[in-house]
């Protein structure tokens, strides 16, 4: 696929983004995603443009929440939610944080971080408790997005039953910026 | 002695630089016994360049320049074996070769570059070539100074300045983890620290911690940002611990890009990771907030950029060695701004690795750690930079490293 060959300029990828966009294929989705892990504003731009012609995020979320699907390709379509930032997000991704998988519930955790849904407030104070330490740690992260003082209550609770080295520390630097001025 | 016939295209200016002789006499390597015919500057009246000198500085077998860029001018081959030496004022073929080595050894050029005329930009870069080798800083082209030049030009092998980054027994780094529109910085962020943890690096509370405290663990509290996250532990360098003090910043650390910038002027490794922001600079912005980028120079082309004023030139860069490596997109475009807006800062005391073209996500923390695992290996810079090529399948720029004179000690 030419929009992931990195020996081919950014000109071309962006060119290539555009056309799987307007053709409309929705088999080319994952390769789409794909391409969002090029550090470049530009394919990202036409990434995301080409994601919306093909569905959008109510088209990434079925991807995501298929057991079917390949699971690096429902990972992949919550690095699309996490580009499209959809504004309804909070829900969907919510409902991903009680997913049987470990790896689906860290990344809505993640896409949570990034969005900052408030709603979803609720079901990430249930994520600190997560039997996954990746989980635990993107939704202390997710937290403080979210903000409130629930919020912060519930970090330092989680706080003084971690036993995690990296968890503690995004539990430390999550009450630090929930913490008041 | 046989006869000195250094080939130079000399080409008389319109306004000579050069002093006549009758007005000042030529700073040449004279010789204790026979007068020095003078060669090249004086077919234009000018101060002479090349000298010969009567007491070749090697006996006995000759010395043969073995740089492809060096090896094949008999004017440097008389210069290595003491029979002659160029000074300011030559121009030709010769000079133009000692331009290119010089620049290829990390002392640029920037207003003239390798124009073949040796002139004070030449000799100002030559000096500091001689310093950094230990030598003293004549300005003068004499035997010692092409036998290390060739030596810079022949090395495969180049090493970052270990001897010069442990000496205090600390090695005081920065990571900088840059700020990306849909979080790959987030997860980039929790892998790094997991990466620290598993390599047996502490977190260091040092918010909490005492000046004394600090000191006992061998750092000095004024270098200590109290509002910064640190981890640290202590490794080996030939017998003798060193501690490794790592400062990570990143989008959600108290004003990053003070953070950031702090370890710009001071910290011995930088390391960054993110948006290179089209040359413009290291990332700590989400647009919408102040945090800003740390702004290097001017951006190549329009992208996500909240440009404020130039903060390398703000900066108060420390004059001790200082190593940097640079993980986003094209981040070389970062390399002419760090060489020409310091001015304390050349090869001798900076040295660069930055990628050439666009960089993924996902390989953004492997490429910390193969440079500050390295770095604690004291592996070549040749090590990492073929690892980060590797695994991101782009070239990489290792700026500034021949000139150093760190090498491994024997077992």
């Amino acid at each position: 696929m030419k929009l992931n060959d990195s020996s081919r300029s950014i000109e071309e990828r962006v060119k290539v983004a555009e056309a799987l966009g307007a053709a409309g294929d929705k088999t080319a989705i994952d390769s789409l995603l794909k391409g969002l892990d090029v550090r470049n504003d530009h394919l990202h731009a036409a990434i995301v443009a080409a994601l919306d012609k093909l569905g959008g995020a109510a088209q990434l979320f079925k991807r995501a929440k298929n057991p079917s699907e390949p699971m690096a390709s429902r990972k992949l379509a919550l690095l699309g939610v996490r580009a499209l930032k959809p504004k309804d997000a909070g829900g969907p991704l919510a409902e991903l944080l009680t997913a049987p998988e470990p790896e689906l519930r860290a990344d809505a955790a993640l896409a949570l971080a990034v969005i900052g849904a408030a709603d979803a407030q609720g079901a990430l104070i249930k994520a600190l408790d997560d039997e996954s330490k990746d989980v635990r740690y993107y939704a202390a992260e997710a937290l403080v997005a979210a903000g409130g003082p629930e919020a912060l209550a519930a970090v330092k609770a989680r706080q003084a039953k971690e036993t995690d080295a990296v968890v503690k520390d995004a539990l430390s630097q999550a009450a630090r910026r929930l913490t008041p001025k | 002695m046989p006869p000195i016939t250094p080939k130079l295209t000399v080409t008389p200016k319109p306004k000579p630089e050069v002093t006549p002789l009758a007005k000042k006499p030529a700073p040449v390597v004279e010789s204790p016994s026979k007068p020095v015919k003078l060669f090249g500057a004086d077919q234009f009246g000018g101060t002479p360049a090349v000298a010969p000198v009567a007491s070749p500085a090697t006996a006995g077998k000759a010395v043969e320049l073995k740089s492809p860029l060096l090896k094949n001018d008999p004017t440097l081959a008389n210069i290595a074996n003491g029979n002659a030496v160029m000074n300011k004022g030559v121009k030709g073929d010769s000079v133009k070769l000692v331009q290119k080595a010089l620049q290829e050894a990390g002392y640029p050029l920037p207003k003239f570059g390798a124009d073949a005329d040796f002139g004070n930009e030449t000799k100002a870069a030559l000096q500091k070539f001689q310093t950094a080798s230990g030598l003293e800083p004549s300005g003068t082209l004499d035997a010692q100074t092409i036998q290390r030049l060739d030596a810079a030009a022949t090395s495969k092998v180049r090493y970052p300045e270990y001897d010069k980054m442990f000496k205090d027994g600390v090695l005081n780094t920065t990571i900088g983890i840059g700020y990306d529109e849909d979080g790959n910085d987030i997860a980039q962020r929790k892998e790094i620290v997991e990466g620290l943890t598993t390599r047996g690096f502490e977190s260091l509370d040092v918010a909490n911690k005492s000046d004394a405290d600090l000191q006992k663990l061998g750092l000095d509290p004024k270098t200590i940002d109290r509002d910064a996250t640190y981890y640290t532990k202590t490794f080996d360098n030939d017998g003798k611990d060193v501690r490794a003090l790592v400062k990570l910043v990143d989008r959600n650390s108290t004003n990053p890009k003070k953070q950031f910038g702090d370890g710009m002027e001071n910290s011995e490794l930088v390391i960054y990771s993110g948006h290179a922001r089209y040359g413009s600079g290291p990332d700590f912005d989400d647009i919408k907030s102040s945090k800003g980028n740390y702004v290097i120079g001017q951006p190549y082309e329009q992208g996500h950029v909240t440009l404020g004023s130039n903060d390398l030139k703000k900066a108060k860069m420390t004059d001790g060695y200082q190593m940097m490596m640079f993980d986003g997109c094209t981040t070389k475009n970062y390399v002419d701004d760090l060489r020409a807006i310091p001015k304390n800062k050349d090869a001798s005391n900076l040295d660069i690795i930055a990628s050439n073209k666009e960089l993924p996500w996902s390989t953004g923390t492997a490429d910390v750690f193969t440079t500050l695992d390295g770095v604690m290996a004291k592996k070549s810079v040749d090590d990492m930079k073929s690892d980060l090529e590797k695994r991101n399948d782009a070239g990489f720029t290792a700026d500034g490293f021949k000139s150093n004179t760190y090498r491994p000690r024997p077992d």
